[in-house]
């Protein structure tokens, strides 16, 4: 008999995760982050077109990261944090 | 022998085949098998290295995930590394831990992975490979090294192709890119050239695409060996970044007898990468590097008249650098490392490029071992 040990590491501090969902978008104002991919812009608008068609959205934030491989900066995220209901954003390939 | 308890799941098997199989059937290595880690193990590479289990060695806060010396100490017992190497580990893991290093480009396409470059006397005591074969297989300490932090991401960062690891093609820096400089020439090593002290031994972590390229270098003058790096270099990813150029004791007589440092290498080649607008626009470069922000998609890729002699610097600023400026990479600059390595005959140098655009590399110190409390 051998005793050997698990070598994985979870999540540590259960901070990443998926937030709280809204029980809609009407009224609300939604944050969209392009990474900067190309056409990305165009999906997303598509996608804004659509949200808007089901939902009575008050605005939308529509910003673009400086680089697709960097965070984006902490002003854009102060941003969103502050303005917005919520966001959409993600690597997007 | 430090009795504080480990963190990590016991599991019993039958016996060492049973554990390899374990291994295996959950997704916690890499293919290949593993020496099963017991407690035993795992407590003499945490002692050599004077570490307490839970100390921690780095956070990666997109991911919400912690490393812990015992998670590190787990993965490199899988690999099969000497307790003796565990310092030059721990110092690896604070070296991709570090802000600076950017953790979050390495989910991207192009298959980022960083090769590791060993310095000073620790370097040489734990026979890490720096001659013949230099990106192996040829040692235990470069091998296990590679797999021990290959695993560790695997394992506690999600670095896996089921996981965050989205590159296209992978990179093979994951098995061999642990290796060490060949200090026994004239030029100082990178460490000291980065202003650490020459008998401080220390970790130089570097994010690279996949690979390595081996360059033809069969002149006999400084320039001469240094044009063929500089048309190569050009010609390849033209993303500004720290470059690393391999050069063997052979080269290196070459360049000191001509009074040449490594200092000289690095500005010879500072000054001269680059190609014409006209060479980027027919290989389709140009609108990713130049104009970006516009959208490059929308790019005009025709060569227009004074194209073949505008001349686009990769390493230097200059007027075509939307795209640096837009990533932040101009701010952050961009260099040259001259490395001593490989087989000492031989006519050929080697480069690798960064994934310059999204990181940086970081070097750190190696810590002596300290009583564990």
């Amino acid at each position: 008999m051998l005793k050997v040990l698990n070598p994985t590491a979870g999540p540590a501090r259960g901070t990443s995760g998926v937030a709280p969902r809204l029980a809609t978008l009407d009224g609300k104002t939604l944050g969209v982050i392009w990474n900067g991919r190309a056409y990305g812009d165009r999906i997303l608008s598509e996608v804004l077109d659509l949200l808007k068609q089901r939902y009575r959205v008050r605005d939308v934030l529509f910003r673009e990261k400086p680089f697709l491989g960097n965070i984006a900066p902490e002003p854009l995220l102060a941003e969103i944090a502050a303005r917005a209901d919520a966001a959409i954003t993600g690597v997007g390939d | 022998m430090s009795d504080v308890p480990l963190a990590a799941e016991q599991i019993d098997v039958e016996d060492v085949f049973a554990a390899i199989e374990l291994y295996h059937e959950r997704g916690w290595t890499d293919g290949l098998p593993v020496v099963p880690p017991t407690e035993k193990r795992v407590r003499a590479l945490l002692d050599a290295a004077g570490l307490a289990p839970a100390r921690v060695l780095g956070e990666i806060p997109e991911r919400d995930r912690v490393i812990t010396a015992e998670h590190l100490a787990i993965n490199a017992a899988m690999a099969g590394c000497l307790p003796a190497y565990m310092p030059v580990l721990a110092a690896a893991v604070e070296a991709i831990t570090d802000p600076a290093y950017r953790f979050n480009h390495m989910a991207s396409l192009g298959s980022p992975w960083p090769l590791f470059i060993v310095n000073g006397p620790l370097a040489r005591a734990l026979r890490f490979n720096s001659g013949l074969y230099l990106f192996g297989p040829a040692a235990r300490a470069n091998a296990t090294c590679a797999r021990a932090i290959s695993l560790l991401l695997w394992n506690c960062a999600e670095a896996r192709p089921d996981g965050i690891q989205r590159g296209q093609w992978g990179n093979p820096f994951r098995a061999v890119g642990f290796i060490a400089e060949d200090e026994s020439t004239a030029w100082d090593p990178l460490h000291v050239v980065l202003g650490h002290p020459r008998e401080t031994t220390t970790v130089t972590a570097i994010s690279l695409y996949p690979g390595f390229q081996q360059l033809h270098c069969a002149r006999s003058t400084p320039e001469g060996l240094l044009d063929t790096v500089v048309d190569a270099i050009s010609t390849d990813e033209f993303f500004r970044g720290t470059y690393t150029l391999f050069v063997s004791p052979q080269h290196v007589a070459v360049f000191v007898a001509h009074g040449w440092t490594k200092r000289h290498v690095r500005d010879y080649l500072w000054e001269r990468c680059g190609r014409s607008v006209a060479d980027l626009k027919r290989r389709g470069t140009w609108g990713v590097m130049a104009d970006k922000p516009a959208g490059f998609a929308d790019v005009a890729r025709d060569v227009l008249p004074g194209d073949e002699t505008r001349f686009v610097h990769l390493f230097k600023p200059n007027e075509y650098d939307r795209f640096m400026q837009a990533t932040g990479a101009l701010e952050r600059g961009a260099d040259i490392y001259v490395v001593v390595g490989g087989g000492n005959a031989g006519i050929r140098m080697a480069y690798v490029v960064p994934y310059g655009v999204s990181t940086d590399p970081v070097t750190k110190p190696v810590r002596a071992a300290a009583p564990t409390g």
